[in-house]
């Protein structure tokens, strides 16, 4: 076998150009019996925690996304490693293509962008998009009645965060709006409440916890729903692990879009 | 020479890093390899029929082309970020599929159909327009042979149907009436014509492309019925071909048809570009 290939130069020139394929599509079947080898499933999230899919209390993660984390986990059979060390969805792609993370469960939503770079899992939740106003900045526009009929037509500053997916439906939704980006829920609260947008754009998770974390913001913000608008969160797997992502997928099928925002607030809370 | 080749192993092992197994440093690139691609190219190839189909695709008088499908691979081209480049090689339907399957383009749209036949060479996206098949009979023929419109009469129907040749509906009448002699003919034109003639009795074909046919004329209604299926079983489901290894190409389309692109029905598309529907 070994004279065969000395002697034949173009057989040495197909193995040289066959065997990272071959290695690459070995990687892809692998993946789960690599994860098992090791012992642990390595699952990489954001820093900050949001209630009710990651929270941390007294140096434990809790929440949502560690339940479904420790559901692939268990499947393979090996012990769960949360890290929550990564401060965007940049660097959780890039923990993903340094092979630094298994996959990421970080509330992220489907968006095209970041499918061209990674695989989605199938969507584990839905959640709807909302508007939170600033009661008082909403009547100086002199709206004819306080319904979101009336503040469809009104000229706001909606504030939203940062991200084509927000800006994209905040556009479609609002077109007459002028619109704010903030970098985070937490300036975009900061402003809203401040009064110096009228209204904030977000998903109905982000704007639950702006009135959980302080009650008595509903005195001064009012919520509206608007369940014509929504976004799927999925974790995403590098875009080489197909064959993973095939697998992930049978395992998060019998609980994939089951759940709704509402259910794991009274679950968790 | 041996020496050579153990080496050149060892360098393809220690470039591609990930030969025996995956470790910490091996990286994966940015982007999938197809997706890469057309990034590196700069230019989504988007294989198209020849001929402007109402309303799939169309030309103005100045050769700028527009339609359902014409302006949604240029809404995923856009996605991507790339620019939308038409080949416009493909006589047939099928012919758009070879394209594709050939890697001559990325992906294919002309109101292609998917069948099991051309599954074979290239994958299919999730259906962006599902349409009903109609079933289009000679009058005269109908009360010769008793054809009611329903499939349980076509299920037993031995007389003559006729389909194009390398067209979908010839499998799809092969499952509908089994026991039928099928005849084939070069184009849609050639077999509606002798569905008037009565040299055939029936043909099933989408109800965009009867529309079309009827739009193009009108004075054949008299000879001919048309009874649409209404059985969603048996819809048909509008797709774009992807060149079968652009699996990560396959699932963006995926993602983006599921997110902005409603599927739409015959209706649609009829109210959409009712104006190229009018004399």
């Amino acid at each position: 076998m070994l004279n065969i290939i000395k002697s034949n130069f173009w057989l040495q020139l197909v193995l040289l150009l066959t065997i990272p394929q071959l290695s690459q599509a070995q990687d892809n079947l692998q993946t789960v019996q690599e994860i098992r080898k090791r012992g642990e499933l390595r699952v990489a999230s954001v820093q900050e925690p949001l209630y009710p899919f990651a929270m941390l209390k007294e140096g434990r993660w809790s929440g949502y996304e560690l339940e479904l984390a420790q559901l692939v986990a268990k499947a393979i059979g090996v012990k769960l490693v949360w890290d929550a060390s990564y401060p965007d969805a940049a660097a959780l792609i890039d923990a993903l293509k340094q092979r630094k993370a298994d996959l990421v469960f970080a509330r992220l939503k489907r968006e095209l962008g970041t499918a061209q770079q990674v695989n989605y899992s199938l969507p584990y939740i839905a959640l709807d998009f909302v508007i939170v106003t600033n009661r008082l900045k909403v009547l100086e526009k002199k709206p004819t009645d306080d319904t979101l009929l009336s503040i469809n037509n009104l000229p706001l500053h909606i504030g939203t965060l940062n991200t084509p997916l927000y800006l994209n439906k905040l556009s479609k939704r609002f077109p007459k709006a002028k619109v704010v980006t903030f970098a985070n829920i937490a300036s975009l609260t900061e402003a809203l409440e401040a009064g110096k947008i009228d209204a904030a754009f977000c998903d109905e998770v982000e704007a639950r916890n702006i009135f959980l974390d302080k009650p008595e913001r509903g005195l001064s913000l009012r919520y509206f729903a608007l369940p014509e608008i929504n976004s799927e969160l999925a974790a995403i797997v590098d875009w080489s692990d197909t064959h993973f992502t095939a697998w992930l997928n049978l395992v998060l099928e019998p609980v994939a879009g089951m759940t709704r925002a509402v259910e794991l607030f009274s679950k968790h809370h | 020479m041996l020496r050579i080749f153990i080496l050149s192993i060892l360098l393809v092992c220690a470039v591609g890093g990930k030969a025996f197994g995956r470790d910490a440093a091996a990286v994966s690139p940015t982007h999938p390899p197809d997706i890469q691609k057309i990034k590196d190219r700069g230019q989504l190839i988007v294989a198209m029929l020849s001929r402007d189909i109402i309303p799939a695709v169309m030309s103005d008088s100045n050769g700028n082309m527009f339609g359902n499908d014409v302006d949604l691979a240029k809404a995923i081209a856009k996605e991507l970020n790339v620019e939308f480049i038409v080949d416009r090689t493909a006589q047939t339907f099928n012919g758009v599929v070879d394209v594709v399957a050939s890697g001559k383009a990325d992906i294919g749209l002309s109101s292609l159909s998917r069948t099991l036949a051309r599954a074979e060479k290239v994958r299919f996206s999730r259906p962006y327009v599902v349409l009903r098949p109609v079933l289009v009979m000679n009058r005269i023929a109908a009360s010769k042979y008793a054809l009611d419109g329903s499939l349980a009469r076509m299920a037993g129907f031995s007389g003559l149907i006729g389909e194009p040749k390398g067209n979908s509906y010839l499998e799809f009448a092969k499952t509908v009436s089994p026991k039928a002699t099928l005849t084939e003919f070069g184009d849609w034109d050639e077999t509606f014509k002798a569905l008037t003639e009565g040299r055939i009795a029936a043909s099933f074909r989408d109800e965009v492309g009867v529309r079309n046919y009827l739009f193009k004329y009108p004075e054949r209604s008299v000879e001919l019925s048309t009874t649409a299926i209404d059985n969603p079983s048996m819809s048909d489901g509008i797709s774009i071909a992807v060149n079968s290894q652009n699996l990560h190409l396959l699932g963006f389309i995926n993602l983006y048809l599921e997110m902005n692109y409603p599927t739409r029905k015959a209706e649609d598309l009829f109210r959409i570009y009712a104006q190229y529907y009018k004399k």
